[in-house]
């Protein structure tokens, strides 16, 4: 047996650089085991050698990990221009040093071989280089041409600066509002989920919650994949001996399940039944909250005649009828989970003294019931008083890093402003335009297309009444991302009057179809800031240059708007005639950042934040100046500044004693609730089935996610050696019933059908995941098995949010 | 490829002890003095492939709870990219660029 380690600081007596690097990753495992009270780490420069990996100096700063949502910070280290080693920030409160396997290779993604380089413009079958100057004028022309048939698509994606650029530059500048993220499909359902319950959006808890909770119920999610930093803090505290019980809510097992004490197997849409189930029970058994309902709730039900987020007003006695006939053996029957099984969680959920904690992605999200189902869940928390203690709420976890920070809280929705406002409120537009400086009307009331509306006018020839005739799409993948994309994306190719801008990275599945694809920045080649899951704003700075031309895409919009303001267009002035975006320097002389060599002379980023900033008051989501960020790894907001000096962040929401906006001796206050009368809404939606079902020709349902080595469409992390060995492909998972029936074993081309297109693809018989018997999955980071063409593209009515998740198939092998 | 990794272990002392004895018979892994229930790990592998099985290896270890991943230095790879992007029309000044085909 070998001798165990001894860890040993750095010095510079050590030239041997594998052990020196071996000590640092020693250095960095130790103080990940021991926690954020670690002393800091050798790689973040504290250590009297700071030199480095290869001896030569190796520069560390933080940054926000590019992928998920959780919002895990790196510390990035930088040697000779390029990013050399990646380590957990053991300062991040988030993370605490760790990593997961994603993030581990965050650095290799920006040194894929295909980096796109240049301005390329479409040429008949191929494509030319040219110059930016030509780009620009290109995407100005365009627009100029018809500035209210352009869109921007954009995305969960951008940082927070160059959302607020596109939203500013479309609803402030351009008077038009088509201006939509790849958010849609992801939590836009999660948005009016908090908006019809609590008048506000985005959780009440925080990830402090998972360290504190005494049940920990998923519904519809695979933390263990698809967060699995946050994931490990909650089995991390179960492996120390604490009790902690773990519910899978699901419809196939995972990585999620095979640690959780309980797996409650449903059906498709069985979320709304159990939910009702729950909720029949609290009443039935006498275990709801009858002193939280009466001091901070009221019941809604929906309202058939004119369907919207405020419903209709309903007495607890009608809401108890209507919840009635949802009785265990019911909702046994709706969703497949066994009468025991939902008494379990309804004892659970009626046991005051426990702390219960909900966690939900995309499951319940991507759903055409998904502002229900959203509802309901926090429904069932609010009735049984499970809320506003730490460990006690709900929380919705998202899946990029700033669908928070740039979607929900920039508001670059097709019906959105800045700050939590919108744009068919006359106030909320006068605000707005205050903050614009830019004339009173300026912003259009109408709102916007919203994504699948966006791309269908898109899709749809200009004779025919598709009034969308340019998408720029910034930061995201479409044409792989898209439901239905034989509808919602391929037909372009046919559309000769359509123009498609792109800018991105690498070659995707959407610049197949571009017709000008620009070469993006990407991650730590700019400054950004991310907005994550729980409320946490985070900065970071620019460490390495972009490949090429590549430039930041900030630089992209303001390029274009400041061209535009050039050729006249009235939109890109403000009230006084000045420049939309003009930033002027010390001297008070406008600094000309449209020139790329000129755009670093100031932090762009940070003068738009600052803008941004005075948005982010009315709806109690205060954010502090860009100068704290940069000296934290993020703070939730609202962050209020405190009588010293210093600024404070908030853990937990509406509950007195944390939230600064509750009022002294309120106890819990809906500070924002749509009735005015600081209660939440406690809603009751029907069950319904699914938008489509399986049946004699389509006899499978499909549900489509993601994978632990993958992230989004996979243009980053297939870029990646080591991330495609260990995921090289997208598959078919199937129950080994059906694959003995339909004749398939592991390994076999399969063709998967549904009434929307096919694709082909290699068979996994309950590999990773086990789907039951009747449903198969396929993850959608592959562009070779575009899952998307099986897809459906029915959506929410209030989210506009499709569904991924069920969408009927037939499967065949290929001979 | 060196590595830096946290690895969760059981509660129980007799568990974690056993862990700790068949990490240490694994020549390409050095382990530091557990903290609680955490055991900060390097795993020094010929290359990715190799690292990959070891700490899968160690997820499979009965026992152990969940690997976490604390540090990576990567700058000694020289593996190359595996250019995935299926779809993208040709340039004329870069004819490699063209359609590419399903990788599978």
């Amino acid at each position: 047996m070998k001798e165990t380690f001894e860890f040993e600081p750095a010095t510079e007596a050590m030239h041997d650089r594998r052990q020196f690097i071996k000590r640092t990753a020693m250095a960095a495992a130790v103080a990940a085991a021991t926690g954020p009270v670690a002393s800091a780490l050798p790689v973040l420069g504290n250590s009297p050698d700071p030199a480095s990996v290869s001896g030569a100096e190796v520069s560390w700063n933080k940054a926000p990990c590019r992928f998920c949502g959780t919002g895990c910070h790196v510390q990035v280290g930088v040697q000779e221009g390029k990013v050399v080693a990646v380590a957990g920030d053991i300062n991040a409160e988030v993370n605490k040093g760790l990593l997961c396997v994603k993030g581990y290779h965050v650095g290799g993604i920006l040194y894929g071989e295909d980096r796109l380089t240049k301005p390329l413009l479409r040429e008949g079958d191929g494509y030319v280089e040219i110059s930016w100057e030509r780009a620009i004028q290109t995407i100005a022309d365009r627009i100029s041409a018809a500035p209210d048939r352009f869109a921007i698509y954009g995305s969960g994606q951008w940082t927070i600066p160059e959302g607020y650029a596109a939203q500013k530059f479309m609803k402030g500048g351009l008077s038009n509002n088509h201006i939509d993220p790849n958010a849609r499909l992801c939590m836009a359902s999660a948005v009016t989920g908090f908006l019809a319950t609590y008048g506000v959006d985005e959780p009440a808890g925080c990830y402090d919650d998972l360290d504190e909770c005494d049940v920990l119920i998923m519904w519809g999610n695979n933390p263990a994949e698809m967060h699995p930093v946050l994931f490990s803090r909650v089995i991390d505290r179960r492996s120390k001996g604490e009790v902690v019980t773990l519910i899978d809510i699901g419809t196939r097992r995972t990585r999620t399940t095979n640690q959780c004490q309980h797996y409650l197997e449903m059906k498709p849409h069985g979320d709304l039944a159990i939910a009702n189930g729950i909720a029949h029970l609290l009443i039935k058994n006498g275990t709801y909250s009858k002193k939280f309902v009466d001091s901070f709730c009221n019941f809604k039900t929906q309202d058939d005649q004119n369907p919207n987020l405020h419903g209709k007003p309903v007495s607890f006695e009608e809401y108890c009828k209507l919840i009635e006939p949802y009785t265990p053996d019911y909702v046994e029957e709706l969703s497949g989970v066994s009468a025991e099984k939902i008494r379990l969680l309804g004892d659970l959920f009626g046991t005051p003294d426990l702390k219960i904690t909900s966690l939900w992605c995309m499951g319940m999200n991507q759903h055409t019931c998904g502002t229900a189902i959203n509802a309901m869940v926090h429904g069932v928390h609010l009735l049984s008083g499970h809320f506003g203690r730490p460990g006690d709420a709900p929380t919705s976890l998202t899946g990029q890093p700033s669908a928070c920070g740039t979607v929900r809280e920039v508001g670059t929705l097709a019906h959105a402003l800045p700050g939590g406002r919108v744009v068919d409120n006359a106030d909320h537009r006068t605000q707005t335009e205050g903050f614009w400086n830019i004339p009173d009307g300026r912003i259009n009331q109408k709102p916007g297309y919203h994504t699948v509306k966006m791309w269908e006018q898109f899709c749809t020839a200009s004779d025919q009444g598709g009034d969308i005739d340019t998408i720029w799409v910034q930061v995201t993948n479409p044409g792989q991302t898209l439901p239905n994309l034989n509808k919602l994306f391929n037909p372009k190719a046919g559309l000769k009057d359509k123009f498609l801008i792109v800018s991105d990275v690498y070659p995707t599945a959407t610049t197949r179809l571009a017709d000008l694809i620009l070469p993006s920045a990407m991650w730590v080649e700019k400054n950004g800031m991310f907005g994550n899951s729980e409320r946490r704003t985070q900065q970071w700075f620019k460490m390495v240059e972009p490949p090429g031309e590549a430039r930041d895409d900030v630089w992209q919009t303001l390029a274009v708007a400041q061209r535009l303001f050039e050729m006249g267009l009235e939109g890109m002035r403000d009230k006084d005639g000045k420049f939309l975006f003009e930033i002027l320097d010390d001297s008070g002389k406008p600094v000309p950042f449209w020139n790329w060599e000129n755009y670093y002379d100031v932090n762009v980023d940070r003068h738009l934040f600052e803008e941004y900033r005075q948005f982010t008051r009315m709806k109690h989501k205060d954010l502090a100046p860009y100068e704290e960020y940069v000296k934290a790894r993020g703070l939730r907001w609202p962050v209020v500044q405190q009588g010293d000096g210093t600024w404070r962040e908030t853990n937990l929401r509406f509950s007195e004693g944390f939230d600064p906006y509750v009022a002294a001796g309120k106890g819990i206050q809906f500070y924002h609730s749509s009735t005015h009368d600081d209660r939440a809404q406690i809603w009751f939606h029907p069950w319904v089935p699914p938008a489509e079902l399986p049946d004699d020709e389509f006899p499978l349902m499909l549900c489509t996610g993601r994978v632990l080595e993958h992230w989004h469409s996979g243009t980053m992390t297939r870029r990646v050696p080591q991330l495609v060995r260990a995921m090289p492909g997208a598959y078919l998972e199937l129950n080994s019933d059906d694959a003995r029936q339909f004749g398939i074993r592991t390994g076999d081309r399969v063709k998967v059908e549904s009434r929307r297109g096919a694709v082909e693809m290699n068979a996994w018989v309950e590999g990773r995941g086990e789907p039951p018997r009747g449903t198969v999955f396929i993850p959608f980071f592959d562009e070779t098995v575009s899952v998307n063409d099986l897809t459906l593209d029915a959506i929410d009515p209030f989210s506009k949010q499709p569904d991924y998740k069920k969408s009927a198939v037939r499967i065949s092998k290929v001979p | 490829m060196i590595s830096s990794l946290v690895i969760h272990v059981s509660a129980d002392p007799e568990v974690a002890k056993r862990i700790v004895h068949q990490i240490s018979e694994n020549q390409r892994i050095q382990h530091g003095p557990a903290i609680g229930n955490r055991v900060p790990i390097v795993l020094d592998a010929n290359c990715s492939v190799q690292a990959e099985k070891d700490i899968e290896w160690l997820r499979q270890l009965p026992g152990v709870e969940h690997v976490d991943v604390a540090f990576v230095q990567f700058e000694e790879s020289d593996e190359k990219g595996p250019r995935p992007a299926g779809r993208f029309g040709s340039t004329k000044k870069d004819n490699a660029r063209k359609d590419r085909v399903n990788i599978d």
